[in-house]
Order: structure tokens, then C-alpha cells, then sequence
């Protein structure tokens, strides 16, 4: 496929994504030079590549006094092939030195290029999004079963240019050194850098065919009682909550405790790296997936009752109540790990306190408010609206029942200590699968909101 | 909104999709251009209008007298 749009438009999107990415190198460049790093390689050469491709863009308009539409198809089909230059150059030329570099695992060798990683894919995304395209547009109108088999192929030729990658890298210092331990270095490196990009375009792609389809439906005159984009969403989160309830499981467990003091706070640490790592993205995900249900709901012909949107409003409080409870639970954590012990431990008991209060006040919310969408989902046909009722009396119930037992208990640390994990094994994996479930019943089931326009001939 | 090119559509027995598979562009593209959303290059008019068998004049000149 040659659509005009599509090209013009990419090569728009890859200029402002190079736009972003000299920003980062610049300030990459700043502080390392402010810090004395030698490692600036990667930066220079990004910097040297983006100036050819400023300079290539002003000589194709040099002799034209107007910029018209032939000059800008021009400039769009430059950038997109110095895109694609600067790519390949950079990232080969951070992963051939990284041999040379004395660098430890747990850390990315080079901010800058893992930054520049994540930030080019996402920014592309959403500033593609913005222009109305995806950045599978070539492949976006073919049915489900081929898109995915194309999207896998695109992830295999990354696979493999990642394996050429690891082996020119690993061939070079071999050559040169005649040395081989960072080799293996390098390819786990490499391999991670690997499956966190396939696993960010991967997403971003499933979630933009669902986007798609659910776009084309709406216009044929059917839409789904969730969207699909939802139901993605709600499974990241579901596998970041279990993943995190088992770290906390492991955590708590005696086993552990029996450990050298080192690994004991090395695992502690990393738990807390986690949720310090993924926390706040993931409040802000939720939120974001509150924003495409609430606007799904907004389309459907469904009856919508006077306190509709103060739901949008308890879901922005309640991001930004998860965002400061996480912050205060780290804070204290670093307190009491590297600050004044004591000190910590008494904030962390006022933090408790406070938390168990706000607590019981947002069950009661939570009660209320999921009474109120089930009389919604009642009023407008919503299937299995009592699984959903169940739902969100069983979360109340185990909340109360919890805090019951804490009170019965209140002498036993270990009893309580169980308690606690029981409710959080139940509260995010059960009720989380539970509620995934629900979900994904809701997003099978569609309904019709006008007569379909126009029947296939072609 | 481009009418024209939508009731001429219609009127030829296609869908989006199916016009968009004929002269290969994305769905998006044809929907955009409906919507008045997007300017299509004289090609891509010309493209369309031979699909459709109607001019340009029929399907991208706006008569605001009408």
C-alpha cells in the first residue's frame, strides 16, 4: 500500500520524534560533560547525523521561493530515510562499544540510548495518533488473524537484526581483545533491549488495531459494551498487581528472612525499585483506561443518569491518591533504609493510621459508586450485571472482613501478617481475574446503534 | 463533508474498505476525506474518480450557490 497520507504524514512524525531525541542527546551530552564522562560517542555521532539531516531539509527547498506540496513530499521521503540511518547507526554504534564499557548490569550502560529507545516508540505513537495514523497504518485494515502475523514477522526481523547486531559487536571486541566475558554481557544486554522494545511496539500495536476496529464498527453502526482497548489495559494491570502480590508474598515469607542480610535487603530493594519503577505509570494507566471506558460509554445509545460524569471525577482522585500514597510509602522507605530508622518508623505508623482511615471511607465510596454503575447496567440491558454486582459486594465484604480480623488479632504479629496476605492475594489476583473476566464478556458482546450503510461490492 | 464522494460511493456499491482496497489506501484515508478531513493530492482525486466513474468536478468541486 502507497498511501500519500500515510508517507507525508510519517515523514512529519519521524521529524518531530528526531526533534525530541536531539533534546535528550543535548542534555545527555550537558551532564555528562558537566560530570566528566567520556562516554559521549553515541551523543556526538546523533548530534553530527541530525545536523546533515537540518542541513538536507534546507537544500531541497533552497532554489523554490514557495514550499508546496511536492517540496514537503521531498522533505518527508529525506527525513524518513535519515530516520532510519540515525537508527541503525546509533543503536549499532552503543552496542559495539558496549564491550569496551565497564558497566554493570542493573544500570543501562547509556541513559541516553535506552531513553531514546522508549521515548522514540512512545512519542511516535502518540504524535501518530494525534495526526490520525497508526504506526502499523501499511498494515491496519487487514483482518485480525494476518495483522498479527505480520506483526510477529516485524518483530522476528528485529530479533534478527538484534542477533547481527550481538554478533558484530561480539566479533569486533573478539578481534580486538581476544577477550570474551563482556561478550556475554553484551548479548544479555542486547537480548533485554530486545524483548522491552518487541514488548512496548507490541502493545502499542495490539492496542492500536483494537483502536482501529472499534473506530470502523462504531461507523458500520455497532459497538461493543467495553472496548477491547480496555480489556488490554485491564490485563496489564492485572499482571503488574499479581506480579507485585507475589513479590510482597515472597517478601514476607520466612524463608526469606533466613537469607544473608545482603540478599534480604537486595530482594527488599528491588521490590521497592518495582513498584517505584511501574507504580506511578500504571496509576496513571488505570486512569487512562477509566477515560477510554467512560468515553465508550459516552457513544453507546444508553441512558445516562445525572451523576454520570462524577465518576470521572473519583477516577482523577483516585490516581491522584494512589500516585501520593506510593510516593509517602517510598519516601518512608528510604528513610527508614538509609535515613534515621526510628524517625521512619514513627511517620510509618501515622502513615498507617491515616491510610486505614482513608481506607474505610473509600470502601464506602467504592460501594456506593459500583451500586450506582450497576443500576446503569441494569437500566441499559448490560449483560452478567450480576457478576459485576457480586463483584463489588464481595471487595466491600473481604475489605470489612479484613479489618475485622486485624482487630481480633491485634496482639499476634504473625496472624495478622497472614491475614494481610490472604487479603492481598485475594483482593488483587481473585478479584482481579474475576473482574477480567467480567471484562472480557463485556467486550465479545456488541449492540447496534444505527443500520449498516453500505454492503461490500467491491 | 464531502457528500458527493460518499453518495457516489454508496451509489457504486462500495464500502470504505472495498474502495480503499481498489486504490490502495487505508480505510482511514477514505473515511478522512469524506469527513473533509483531509485533502487527497490531485492523483489520489483522480484515482478516486476513475473507481467511481465521475469527474472532479462531480466529486471535489464545492458549489456554495447550490
Amino acid at each position: 500500500m502507497r498511501d500519500e497520507r500515510i508517507q507525508w504524514t510519517n515523514g512529519q512524525i519521524k521529524q518531530q520524534v528526531l526533534w525530541i531525541i536531539s533534546i535528550l542527546a543535548l542534555v545527555s551530552l550537558g551532564i555528562k560533560l558537566a560530570l566528566s564522562y567520556t562516554d559521549i560517542i553515541v551523543e556526538l555521532v546523533y548530534i553530527g547525523l541530525m545536523t546533515v539531516n537540518i542541513i538536507g531539509r534546507v537544500l531541497i527547498r533552497y532554489n523554490d521561493r514557495i514550499i508546496d506540496e511536492s517540496i514537503q513530499k521531498r522533505r518527508g521521503i529525506f527525513t524518513s530515510k535519515m530516520f532510519t540511518i540515525i537508527a541503525l547507526v546509533c543503536i549499532a554504534l552503543y552496542f559495539i562499544q558496549l564491550p569496551y564499557l565497564e558497566v554493570e548490569l542493573i544500570l543501562p550502560a547509556n541513559l541516553f540510548v535506552s531513553l531514546s529507545l522508549f521515548t522514540g516508540i512512545l512519542s511516535y505513537f502518540m504524535i501518530a495518533r494525534k495526526k490520525q495514523i497508526y504506526i502499523n497504518a501499511t498494515i491496519i485494515d487487514l483482518p485480525l488473524k494476518q495483522y498479527h502475523r505480520r506483526l510477529w514477522k516485524r518483530v522476528g526481523i528485529l530479533f534478527l537484526f538484534s542477533l547481527a547486531i550481538g554478533v558484530l559487536s561480539g566479533g569486533i571486541y573478539y578481534l580486538t581483545t581476544s577477550m570474551t566475558e563482556a561478550i556475554w554481557m553484551t548479548l544479555v544486554v542486547i537480548f533485554f533491549s530486545f524483548v522491552s522494545v518487541s514488548l512496548e511496539y507490541g502493545l502499542l500495536s495490539i492496542y492500536e488495531k483494537f483502536h482501529s476496529d472499534e473506530m470502523f464498527e462504531q461507523i458500520d453502526g455497532v459497538v461493543r459494551y467495553v472496548p477491547r482497548t480496555y480489556v488490554l489495559i485491564s490485563c496489564i494491570l492485572l499482571f503488574y498487581y499479581t506480579l507485585k502480590t507475589i513479590l510482597i508474598v515472597l517478601n514476607q515469607l520466612d524463608v526469606l528472612q533466613l537469607l544473608h542480610r545482603f540478599y534480604y535487603n537486595l530482594f527488599q530493594d528491588i521490590v521497592v525499585l518495582f513498584d517505584v519503577i511501574y507504580g506511578i505509570p500504571l496509576q496513571v494507566l488505570a486512569f487512562i483506561g477509566f477515560i477510554v471506558l467512560y468515553r465508550s460509554q459516552l457513544r453507546q445509545p444508553t441512558k445516562k443518569p445525572s451523576y454520570f460524569s462524577v465518576f470521572k471525577v473519583l477516577a482523577l482522585l483516585s490516581m491522584i491518591y494512589g500516585i501520593v500514597s506510593g510516593l509517602i510509602n517510598h519516601i518512608l522507605y528510604f528513610i527508614i533504609r538509609f535515613g534515621n530508622p526510628q524517625q521512619g518508623m514513627q511517620l510509618l505508623a501515622l502513615n498507617s493510621t491515616i491510610s486505614v482511615a482513608l481506607a474505610m471511607v473509600i470502601s464506602f465510596i467504592s460501594l456506593i459508586s459500583g451500586l450506582l454503575i450497576y443500576s446503569y447496567m441494569v437500566q441499559n440491558h448490560f449483560p452478567v450485571s450480576k457478576l459485576y454486582l457480586a463483584i463489588v459486594i464481595t471487595s466491600f465484604l473481604s475489605f470489612w472482613v479484613t479489618r475485622f480480623l486485624y482487630f481480633q488479632f491485634s496482639s499476634s504479629i504473625q496472624i495478622r501478617m497472614m491475614i494481610s496476605l490472604v487479603s492481598s492475594i485475594f483482593t488483587y489476583v481473585v478479584m482481579g481475574i474475576l473482574s477480567l473476566l467480567l471484562i472480557v464478556i463485556l467486550s465479545k458482546r456488541k449492540r447496534n446503534i444505527l443500520p449498516v450503510e453500505t454492503v461490500d461490492q467491491g | 463533508m464531502n457528500l458527493n464522494m460518499k453518495l457516489a460511493r454508496i451509489e457504486k456499491g462500495y464500502s470504505q474498505e472495498g474502495l480503499a482496497m481498489k486504490i490502495g489506501v487505508s480505510r482511514q484515508t477514505i473515511l478522512l476525506i469524506e469527513q473533509g478531513a483531509y485533502n487527497p493530492s490531485i492523483q489520489l482525486c483522480i484515482a478516486i474518480c476513475k473507481e467511481l466513474d465521475r469527474t472532479l468536478n462531480d466529486l471535489f468541486w464545492e458549489d456554495t450557490n447550490r
